[in-house]
């Protein structure tokens, strides 16, 4: 075959693609229109607001067998239904089949005048609704999972309070930028002037992180992503899935200037919570102070924490309980997988169960 | 005249760019001075005409606040051109990325043996998408690349600062508060809230610090 028939073959086979998608849409589009990419959230109530940042509890669907609730908490950057997203693609349903008291925060949207807000005042967010969940269930301690950035808080977070935790399970979490095999992000932060995004800024705008996000894998993300979708787009589930995933990507707040400038310089740049030298609020946070069983997961193709920005926190901890779970997707992946659902997520919410019950 | 390998991709590639970045189409020569220029003329000969500012040539000769307001223009506009030169740059960056993927993947698609399970067309699809991700991973982890694109932020950053100051000299003259202002009265509501939180909660819990 020459190379002048091989590109006679791509440019057909991108008319054929060009002509399906344009008689689909000619006729009505049924497999578009009729999809459903509504978000099916569990439900759940407010119990808690602080400024703008809300608790919220989900409705039990089954006794509870686990005696110490669960706070989750997601990256300020992105909403949390991403571990919501539809019945079957649940991280909360999986917690709340086992029988786990689930509570998660809603960050919100950040107003002009957060955007003196930094990563001590997270802290003290997340502090408010441990209190508010110990004093709802009269218990000296609760479990917190961690997602991404609210991963890199949770653990910050724990070892400033360790008396106020009982188990941490840390998903994706950025922790330890020293590795050469480091992520985009954390190269491209070397060079880009943090100070000067947010002192012209104020809050990071959501649409200049997403431009970012899009750029780590621009073929990937920007035509290799949506050419797979028409592929399948006759195949109800996997495009109404993505087309929530697809909502969520796009559907982000700003973030608090202040917050995301000592998150790139004292993280991603300075790497001083792994230095133990890291100061919240004017405390030094030192990782040693982490006592409760931990639980790290790691998705072994996330592109934009990779797997080894994770790994080190298991052997800087004081934990004598710990361990890490892998699972060969990626950083998303690991939230909408139905593979992970079946066998990933009800692992962890049994060693959550199990870790619960343990005597101290 | 003898078919060229993806020709008609990148006409359509271009034609997008055209449509998305008028002065970023050309793929040869570029940056093209004479579009900037042109630009440039029509930018100042646009402003001139909605504020009546002075021409250039009677900006040294004039005083007070026009001269002032004028020249705060011509460098907002110094910095827009500047972003556009970077932006260009990007741009040349990521085209040179993308013809070397498409380049890269007719030779490899020319000495490869068909399979049976995938159509040419997917296949042909698949070796292209390989390598452009390939391509785009080298150019996007590379120092230089990352320079260029920390000069194009700084510019995006440099032209919002000067368009901000313009309209912060608006407000002030109007009477009406400005976004510096604004911003101490914030940092000044946000201590507050952080001491009176403190407080709170050491009412709260006696002798906690």
């Amino acid at each position: 075959m020459s190379s002048t028939d091989w590109y006679k073959d791509l440019e057909r086979a991108m008319t054929d693609w060009n002509e399906r998608f344009a008689a689909e849409v000619a006729k009505g589009s049924p497999s578009i229109s009729d999809l459903n990419g509504d978000i099916e959230l569990t439900p759940s109530e407010i119990v808690y607001t602080k400024d703008r940042v809300k608790l919220l509890h989900y409705t039990p669907i089954t006794k509870s067998s686990v005696p110490v609730p669960l706070l989750i908490v997601c990256a300020l950057v992105n909403r949390n239904y991403i571990l919501d997203l539809q019945p079957n693609l649940s991280v909360i349903r999986r917690y709340l089949e086992r029988g786990i008291d689930v509570y998660i925060i809603d960050w919100g949207d950040p107003a002009p005048s957060d955007r003196y807000e930094t990563m001590g005042d997270e802290v003290d967010y997340i502090d408010a609704m441990v209190d508010a969940i110990r004093k709802r269930s009269g218990l000296p301690k609760v479990n917190l999972h961690g997602y991404c950035m609210g991963g890199a808080l949770s653990v910050i977070y724990a070892s400033v309070h360790p008396e106020k935790i009982r188990n941490l399970v840390v998903q994706a979490a950025p922790i330890d930028f020293s590795k050469k095999e480091i992520g985009i992000f954390n190269l491209w932060a070397r060079y880009i002037d943090t100070d000067e995004i947010v002192d012209t800024f104020g809050n990071v705008p959501a649409s200049f992180m997403n431009l970012g996000f899009l750029l780590v894998n621009p073929v990937g993300l920007m035509i290799d992503k949506y050419v797979k979708f028409y592929e399948r787009i006759n195949e109800k589930d996997y495009a109404e899935n993505f087309l929530r995933v697809e909502k969520w990507v796009f559907d982000t707040p700003d973030l608090p200037g202040e917050s995301y400038r000592q998150f790139l310089k004292d993280l991603f740049q300075k790497n001083l919570l792994v230095k133990g030298e890291l100061v919240v609020n004017e405390v030094r946070v030192s990782l040693k102070q982490l006592r409760a069983p931990l639980l790290s997961l790691i998705a072994d193709d996330d592109t934009l924490v990779p797997p080894s920005s994770s790994v080190l926190l298991n052997e800087l901890v004081s934990s004598r309980v710990k361990k890490i779970m892998r699972y060969p997707t990626g950083h998303v992946g690991l939230c909408v997988s139905k593979s992970a659902h079946k066998e990933f997520w009800p692992q962890v919410a049994n060693w959550i169960a199990k870790n619960s019950m343990r005597n101290e | 005249m003898k078919d060229q390998p993806f020709e008609g991709l990148y006409r359509s590639w271009f034609d997008l760019s055209k449509t998305v970045f008028p002065f970023l189409s050309p793929p040869k020569g570029f940056p093209a001075e004479s579009q900037l220029q042109g630009w440039q003329t029509e930018f100042e000969k646009i402003t001139k005409n909605i504020l009546g500012l002075p021409p250039s040539s009677l900006m040294e000769i004039g005083f007070g606040p026009s001269a002032e307001a004028y020249k705060d223009y011509l460098d907002l506009m110094s910095s827009q051109i500047e972003l556009y030169r970077h932006s260009a740059d990007i741009w040349m960056k990521f085209s040179g990325a993308w013809a070397e993927g498409t380049q890269a993947a007719v030779s490899r698609m020319a000495s490869e043996t068909a399979k049976s399970d995938v159509g040419p067309g997917k296949r042909a699809y698949n070796v292209w998408v390989e390598e452009l991700e390939r391509r785009f991973d080298i150019l996007l982890r590379d120092e230089e690349f990352i320079t260029k694109l920390a000069s194009f932020v700084s510019s995006y950053l440099e032209v919002k600062r000067r368009s901000d100051g313009i309209l912060e000299k608006f407000h002030s003259q109007m009477n009406i508060p400005t976004k510096s202002e604004i911003n101490v009265i914030y940092k000044k509501l946000h201590d507050l809230e952080k001491k009176v939180d403190k407080l709170s909660r050491e009412r709260q819990e006696p002798g906690v610090q």
